[in-house]
C-alpha cells in the first residue's frame, strides 16, 4: 500500500535514485519502512514524542548521509542502525542522571516504586500490558533495552540485530539474557495475567515467535 | 564451583537459555535446575519474559507522525532541489507550456511537486509553478493537468508526490496505538473571512488569515465576534483532514471563486506548517481535498 510511486524498486535502487537527484525516492523509502522504524524508536524510547523527535532526527540524517551507505549491509539495516542510535542519544542524555549505572539496584528500586510499574492490572487489557511492559523498560539500561527491543519485542534475529547495534552476535545475547534477568522482578506480576502466559513457561526456549519473527531486516529486496 | 545448594543467579540462568553457557557449566547448572524449585522457577520466569515481550503487539506509525515525518523529508528534498535548480528555472510565474516541454526538458524534475489529483481534476485549467519561498527553503507547487511537464523522458521522478504526502493522511489506519496520546478535544473555531484563496496565492493568503486570527485573541471581543463554533460537519471534516490534531485556522472560505474550506496547522516552533483545502464535501468521512500546501517557516 505504501508502493504507490515506485513499487517495482528495491530498497538500494530507491537509494540510488534519491542518490542522484530524484526527489520522491527517500520519502518511498522512509514510508516502505515506517511502521517496523517507529516500532524500533518507540519500544526503545518508551515515548512517543521522543519516538518521533528521534526518527525525524534520524530519517533527515540518513537522507543526508545516504552517500554513506555503503551496501555492505541493507538498506533497512542501515536505516535501523541510525534510528536505533538516534534513539540511544536521546536515551543517554535523557537518563545519564537515571538509570545509567548499571548494577545500580537501588536506582532501579526507586524508579520502580515510583509508580512507573503498576502493582496490579487488568487482566483482560492488552493494552495495559503493553504499558507495564514499556514502563519496565524504562527500568533497564539502554543498550540492553535497544537489543532486547530488537530480538524479544520485534522478533529481529540475532544476526540482524548484531548488524543494526554493530556489536557481536554473542553480545546482543549478552545484551539480551542480562536484560531479561533485570527485567524479571519488574514483571514478574504480569506473567498470569496475560495470554503469554498461557504458552507456559518452557515457550520461552523454542524459538516459536508470532508474526512480528517474520519480518527481518534482510528481506528489504536489496539484497 | 556451584553444587546443588548453591542458587544460580538469575542472570547466570538467563545467559545459560541464551545459549551463552555450554560444556562442564551447564551441565552442572541443569542438574541443579533439576533439583531446585526456587532456580528453576527464576528459569521460568525467564523465559516468561521473552514470552511477555514477544506478546506486546507493535503499532503502526500514527498517522500525525507520518504526515510530520513526510513533511520533514518532503522539506528536505525540496531543500536539495531548490539549492540544485538553476536560479532562472524559479522564476515566479512560470508557466511551462502544455504538453510542450516534453522532449527537451531537464532529465527530471528539479523540486517536488505535491498535487491532489482532486485539485488536478477541478483546476485543470491552468498549468503554473507557484513559489513561495522563506527561510532558505523552496515551497514549490507544481499543477498538474495531466498533459503538462515533461511525464515521458523523467519517468517516475515527475510523478506527484500526492500519493506519499496525501495519501496517509486518508488510509485509516487505526489509530490504536496506546502509546499515542489521544487527539486533543476539537477546541478550535471557524472564521469565515470571505477570502476568496487563489492558487497562485494560496500559502501567503493562508499566512496572512493566520496572522489576522493570532492578532485577534479568542478572548477579545473583535475575536469572539469572528469566531463560531464549528458545526459537526465541519468538526469532523477539519480532524479528518488533520488526523486529529486541532487545527490552528479553520477558514469557511472560497477557493478559486468556488466554496470551499481552508485548514492550516501551524504550531508553536512547528517549521513544517501545512494547510488543506477542502470541498463542500468534506467530512468525518472523506476529506474532499482539493490541495495541501506547506507553509515554512517565516521571517526566519
Amino acid at each position: 500500500m505504501t508502493d504507490r510511486i515506485f513499487p517495482e524498486l528495491s530498497d538500494a535502487q530507491l537509494l540510488k535514485r534519491h542518490l542522484q537527484g530524484d526527489p520522491d525516492a527517500f520519502g518511498q523509502l522512509f514510508l516502505r519502512h515506517r511502521d517496523r522504524l517507529w516500532a524500533v524508536a518507540l519500544r526503545t524510547l518508551c515515548d512517543p514524542e521522543e519516538a518521533a523527535d528521534a526518527l525525524q532526527e534520524a530519517m533527515i540524517s540518513a537522507f543526508r548521509r545516504a552517500g554513506d551507505f555503503r551496501g555492505d549491509s541493507a538498506v533497512t539495516t542501515w536505516l535501523h542502525r541510525i534510528v536505533v542510535n538516534a534513539s540511544l542519544d536521546r536515551l543517554r542524555r535523557r537518563t545519564a542522571h537515571a538509570v545509567s549505572s548499571v548494577g545500580d539496584e537501588g536506582t532501579l528500586d526507586l524508579l520502580a516504586t515510583q509508580g512507573r510499574v503498576p502493582a496490579t492490572t487488568d487482566p483482560a487489557s492488552v493494552r495495559d500490558t503493553a504499558l507495564d511492559v514499556e514502563a519496565a523498560l524504562r527500568l533497564i539500561p539502554p543498550e540492553q533495552r535497544a537489543a532486547l527491543v530488537l530480538v524479544d519485542m520485534l522478533g529481529y534475529p540475532v544476526a540482524d540485530a548484531a548488524a543494526i547495534l554493530e556489536i557481536s552476535p554473542g553480545t546482543v545475547k549478552s545484551r539480551c539474557a542480562r536484560g531479561r534477568a533485570r527485567l524479571l522482578p519488574h514483571v514478574e506480576h504480569l506473567r498470569g495475567s496475560t495470554p503469554a502466559a498461557e504458552v507456559g513457561p518452557e515457550a520461552g526456549f523454542s524459538r516459536n515467535r508470532t508474526a512480528t519473527g517474520s519480518v527481518s531486516p534482510g528481506q528489504g529486496g536489496d539484497g | 564451583m556451584r553444587r546443588h545448594s548453591a542458587h544460580v543467579d538469575a542472570n547466570v540462568l538467563a545467559e545459560l537459555s541464551a545459549g551463552l553457557i555450554s560444556g562442564r557449566r551447564a551441565t552442572r547448572i541443569h542438574a541443579h535446575l533439576a533439583g531446585c524449585q526456587r532456580c528453576a522457577s527464576v528459569s521460568a520466569g525467564l523465559s516468561g519474559v521473552r514470552v511477555l515481550l514477544a506478546s506486546v503487539p507493535p503499532s503502526p506509525m500514527p498517522e500525525v507522525v507520518t504526515a510530520r515525518l513526510n513533511a520533514a523529508i518532503a522539506a528536505e528534498a525540496a531543500a536539495r532541489s531548490a539549492a540544485a535548480a538553476a536560479p532562472e528555472q524559479l522564476t515566479r510565474g512560470h508557466t511551462p507550456q502544455p504538453g510542450g516541454t516534453a522532449g527537451g526538458g531537464p532529465p527530471q524534475r528539479r523540486w517536488p511537486g505535491w498535487t491532489s489529483p482532486v485539485a488536478a481534476r477541478a483546476f485543470a485549467t491552468a498549468a503554473a509553478v507557484c513559489l513561495i519561498a522563506a527561510g532558505g527553503y523552496a515551497a514549490v507547487q507544481l499543477t498538474s493537468s495531466g498533459s503538462s511537464g515533461p511525464s515521458v523522458s523523467a519517468g517516475p521522478a515527475t510523478r506527484t508526490r500526492a500519493g506519499t504526502a496525501v495519501g496517509p493522511y486518508h488510509v485509516g489506519a487505526s489509530r490504536e496505538g496506546s502509546q499515542v496520546q489521544d487527539p486533543p478535544q476539537p477546541s478550535f473555531s471557524v472564521v469565515t473571512s470571505g477570502t476568496d484563496y487563489k492558487w497562485s496565492t494560496l500559502s501567503a493568503q493562508i499566512e496572512s488569515e493566520l496572522s489576522k486570527l493570532s492578532r485577534v485573541g479568542p478572548d477579545t471581543q473583535a475575536g469572539k465576534a469572528i469566531r463560531r463554533t464549528p458545526t459537526a460537519e465541519q468538526d469532523a471534516c477539519a480532524l479528518e483532514v488533520t488526523s486529529g490534531v486541532t487545527p490552528t485556522l479553520v477558514d469557511a472560505a472560497r477557493y478559486q471563486g468556488h466554496p470551499a474550506t481552508i485548514v492550516a496547522l501551524k504550531q508553536q516552533g512547528d517549521p513544517y506548517a501545512q494547510a488543506w483545502v477542502v470541498g463542500p464535501k468534506c467530512s468525518g468521512a472523506q476529506s474532499d481535498q482539493l490541495t495541501h500546501v506547506w507553509l515554512y517557516a517565516s521571517g526566519g
